[in-house]
């Protein structure tokens, strides 16, 4: 209570971190937001002179960025451009036949039509941001019963470009150690059993037999390629490229060049539509619905987003209340899982065309990213590998074939936690603690242990978890 | 007074310990858990850095009460637990109402504090007819775009009065804006005192002259149909147009349906949110609430989960949000094709549903007491969220620029629904406010125009003309319209997050 009455209204104002943001540091924030706030307010003006002059920001040609017309901030520009774009039909929004507005209950991995831009659902916690209850997308149903769907809530968007690259690294490791045995097995002719690890995380162990083929059955958390996919909530995604390509898809009908020319080698009719041309599956009229330059302009700027922060409270109480719930969370096990931090070895980011032979936009992640950025030490709070979470999380249907189990879901990053409620693949927990009594499968025991913590325990671990936040950043709202 | 209501004041009054006396209202009255946090506030300065740390102040608060509400849970929702009483007794200032009602707008909702049912899912996106859903944590996840207490994306469209499954069974709103909520409430009230004075006037004069009168009805010059009044006192009401028969101006709602923004924020709380208000749950009908009894209707173990304090002071948040701005371009060639647009909107037609300014009378925002206790009157000039409305021109008279005739229209069959409501034809809708409309995207009742040009084009039934001479337009020709109509937004503010 003495907390409570210490915290009153004209009592000095909690700072994060304890002073005041200065002058000079508030003054450039304002710059900034103000900035872009005029220059929207202006392209705003201009889409009303002229009919489709948005369009035009983000029409950006692979060939155009193989030969280096656009550097790395004009890139930015056109993934912000595309998160904000509205899509209309006219642009191939939506397919042929396909009722307007909305369908939310998607039609199988067709999708749906959930809303007209990037942002619509992503806008709890700020820019970029995750989605609120009514964002949810429910996917992989028959368009109309939601029991049909499975049900999936928007996770924030900033600071993937550090887990696709340290997922990328495990990969890598994971790859070599298994190529090593593959080669071992072969040249002594005897089967090798190697563990599988990468950045001290396990994903369990295979062997290798002397005819040069590999026995998976004993890999943990990854697929048998043992490509760390470390985006969607089941960990199927591998690069923000295919996340883009596969939002515009299924949530506005917006099919990428890219997707048009997979499916004129491989037809994918179920995913694409029984379209009579391949280079327009959904039959729409429309065909290059976006270029490849615009997934790669996305990636691009995605990958340069700002990180999430840990942010304390001020009060010195509540911090003290902090680091004991802060070496909770390791006592009782969440930190298996929901691992502190991976190490990034190589932060240059290389993103490379799918169609072309041009050479890759490259970055450093370190260096080129908006602020607040991580270090090389990313404390993102997840293993990057999936787990069984027991029944009462498990989806209500099986995904399409090769999905992970109903059960299984990807180590979601804790990073950001305490701006993007409703928590949970599917948003059902409204609070942190429910989230964390919903865990079960694999993390049973850790959530077993902390019921058996005292209420005192218990917060504060909610208020080390509530700290797992986002920098404030000024904005003007649009 | 009812049993009910007098019930009800009693245990109220009994929270502040002065049962079954009048005087319990503007007695001494103790505050109880409310408590305003800072975290929300009426003030808009005109000053950028001033606007940026005030901005950054408020969000220091909100992480700092975040994480008190971890320590002490429940300490976020009790902040908003203020008792009619203490609002009646005087004890809380207009601006820290606001602020408590605000502190509820965007509170994260749990289990703890009622959110939900007992009887259903958690969350159950496709309603259950009347009981709703709940489908949303909390009021500002569907009110963002633009600022607080903005629209909703069309991801964040409510799927109303379906069977609880299935999407072709409910029908789709979009969540609108909620600026100047208060100052269109007031229009609205205005509106039909001048209708009800001209139907009993009529009324007396057909019986004292013993024949049936025939009176065209009309309120702020906007026409309303006819009424024609007989001499044994009945009124026959076939003419009425774009109202009920009650000739209660209804200014919220895609249907125009809902008469005052208590109605609307407690249904909200209600459907959206699963709690379950003090009057709700007396009144006791079991096809919103449920019939797991009288306490806990809703049978989820939360009894009391919203009373009558924070209905109110949610109430006054909605009433005293800022109105929203016109703010024209800068470059002079956007400029003159801005004024062009202007004039567009007149001579197209635009406005003679969407009439550009309303007078008002007064300012006053009166918040009438259910139970027998004082009003809340709040003057939205001087009270109201910055900017508020602009004080009296010299001849008294307040404008109101809010692009509606707040009465209804037929929209035609492809904007009509597969069913009415509450006997408003399925076609027929309330013509919404235009007023900051380029913060409201996407657009129509059920969001399915990403652009103002495709909200246009769909216009139809009385709207037809209208649309058809702006679709005859060539694109340079439509420019100068979406010019005029972007210039329609909100005042820029600087906030975080």
């Amino acid at each position: 209570m003495l907390l409570l009455a210490a915290l009153g209204g004209d009592d000095p104002v909690p700072w994060p971190g304890g002073d005041p943001p200065s002058d000079a540091e508030l003054g450039q924030q304002v710059d900034d937001a103000l900035e872009v706030h005029e220059r929207e307010r202006f392209e705003e003006y201009l889409e009303a002179l002229e009919k489709g002059e948005d369009a035009e920001h983000i029409f950006v040609l692979q060939e155009d960025i193989d030969a280096g017309l656009h550097d790395l901030e004009r890139l930015f520009q056109f993934g912000d451009a595309l998160f904000g774009h509205e899509f209309r039909s006219s642009e191939g929004y939506g397919d042929a036949g396909a009722p307007v507005p909305m369908q939310r209950v998607h039609r199988g991995r067709r999708g749906g039509l959930d809303s007209f831009s990037c942002r619509g659902c992503h806008s709890v916690g700020g820019e970029d941001g995750a989605g609120a209850a009514t964002q949810n997308a429910f996917l992989l149903g028959d368009g109309d019963d939601i029991r049909s769907t499975v049900v999936r809530n928007p996770p924030a968007v900033i600071g993937l470009g550090y887990v696709q690259a340290l997922a990328a690294e495990m990969t890598i490791e994971l790859q070599f150690t298994r190529d090593q045995a593959a080669t071992q097995a072969v040249t002594s002719g005897q089967p090798v059993s190697v563990a599988l690890s990468s950045k001290g995380v396990s994903f369990g162990q295979l062997e290798a037999r002397p005819d040069g083929s590999v026995d998976g059955r004993a890999i943990e958390g990854v697929d048998g390629d043992l490509v760390v996919k470390p985006f969607g909530w089941k960990g199927t995604f591998p690069t923000l490229r295919r996340v883009v390509e596969d939002a515009a898809l299924v949530h506005f009908g917006i099919q990428s060049h890219v997707l048009a020319l997979g499916h004129q080698e491989q037809p994918d009719p179920e995913r694409l539509g029984p379209g009579p041309d391949w280079f327009d599956p959904d039959a729409d009229g429309r065909a290059r619905e976006i270029e490849e330059g615009l997934l790669t302009a996305t990636a691009v700027y995605l990958a340069l987003l700002e990180t999430p922060q840990i942010i304390p409270p001020h009060d010195p109480g509540l911090r003290d209340r902090w680091a004991r719930g802060s070496a909770r969370f390791d006592e009782i096990g969440c930190a298996e899982c929901h691992r502190r931090e991976l190490t990034l070895s190589q932060p240059i980011w290389a993103e490379y065309s799918d169609t072309s032979e041009g050479p890759p936009v490259t970055f450093n992640l370190l260096l080129d990213g908006d602020m607040p950025r991580s270090s090389a030490r990313v404390q993102l709070f997840s293993d990057l590998r999936r787990h069984d979470m027991g029944p009462e999380l498990a989806d209500p249907h099986e995904g399409p074939a090769g999905a992970p189990p109903p059960a299984t879901f990807l180590t979601r990053p804790l990073w950001g936690l305490a701006e993007s409620p409703p928590y949970l693949h599917d948003g059902r927990a409204t609070t942190i603690v429910e989230a964390i009594l919903a865990h079960g499968g694999e993390a049973e025991a850790s959530r077993a242990a902390f019921t058996e913590l005292s209420d005192e325990a218990r917060a504060d671990v909610h208020v080390f978890l509530l700290s797992l936040s986002r920098a404030p950043r000024l904005r003007v709202p649009r | 007074m009812s049993v009910a209501a007098r019930a009800w004041t009693c245990a109220l009054a009994l929270a502040a310990a002065a049962c079954g006396d009048a005087s319990s209202f503007g007695g001494s009255v103790d505050r109880g858990s409310a408590q305003a946090l800072g975290t929300i506030t009426r003030e808009r300065p005109t000053d950028d850095v001033a606007q940026a740390r005030l901005a950054m102040q408020q969000d220091a608060w909100r992480r700092e009460h975040r994480f008190l509400d971890a320590v002490s849970p429940g300490h976020l929702f009790g902040a908003t637990r203020v008792l009619q009483v203490e609002i009646d007794a005087g004890v809380w200032s207009v601006d820290q109402l606001y602020q408590l009602g605000g502190q509820l707008f965007t509170l994260q909702l749990s289990r703890e504090s009622g959110f939900g049912r007992g009887d259903g899912p958690l969350l159950r996106r496709i309603h259950d007819g009347r009981r709703g859903g709940p489908d949303a944590t909390s009021c500002s996840s569907c009110h963002w775009r633009g600022g607080l207490a903005g629209a909703g994306d069309a991801a964040d469209n409510a799927m109303l009065r379906g069977d609880g499954f299935h999407a072709s069974s409910a029908v789709a709103r979009n969540p609108p804006a909620l600026t100047g909520a208060g100052v269109r409430e007031r229009l609205a009230l205005e509106m039909t005192a001048e209708l009800q004075s001209l139907r009993d006037d009529t009324v007396a004069f057909a019986a004292s002259h013993d024949y049936a009168v025939r009176i065209p009805l009309e309120a702020k010059g906007v026409g309303f149909g006819a009424i024609t009044a007989h001499p044994d006192g009945t009124v026959d009401t076939d003419e009425l147009e774009g109202i009920d028969a009650d000739l209660v101006v209804r200014p919220f709602g895609w249907k125009g349906t809902i008469a005052s923004i208590r109605d609307a924020a407690e249904d909200a709380l209600l459907i959206h949110h699963g709690l379950q208000s003090e009057h709700l749950v007396i009144e006791g009908d079991e096809a919103r609430v449920g019939d797991h009894g009288d306490d806990d209707p809703d049978g989820d173990g939360v009894a009391d989960e919203i009373n009558e304090g924070q209905v109110t002071v949610l109430s006054v948040f909605l009433a005293l949000q800022e109105l929203p701005q016109e703010q024209p371009p800068d470059d002079p060639y956007l400029v003159s094709m801005w004024a062009r647009g202007r004039v567009d909107f007149e001579t197209l037609g635009c406005a003679r549903c969407h009439v550009p300014e309303l007078p008002l009378d007064s300012a006053r925002v009166v918040l009438p007491h259910r139970y027998g206790g004082p009003s809340l009157v709040i003057d939205a000039t001087r009270e109201g969220a910055e900017p508020s409305l602009a004080p009296a021109a010299e001849d008294g008279t307040l404008r109101v620029r809010l692009y509606s005739d707040l009465r209804r229209h037929r929209m035609g069959p492809a904007l009509a629904e597969d069913r009415s409501e509450q006997g408003v034809p399925a076609d027929e809708f309330l013509t919404p406010p235009l007023w900051g409309v380029a913060r409201s995207r996407p657009y129509l009742h059920d969001g399915r125009a990403p652009t103002l040009e495709d909200a246009i084009l769909l216009h139809g039934g009385e709207a037809q003309a209208s649309a058809d001479a702006f679709a005859q337009l060539d694109d340079p020709g439509r420019a100068p319209l979406r010019v005029f109509l972007t210039s329609l937004v909100r005042a820029r503010r600087l906030v975080t997050p």
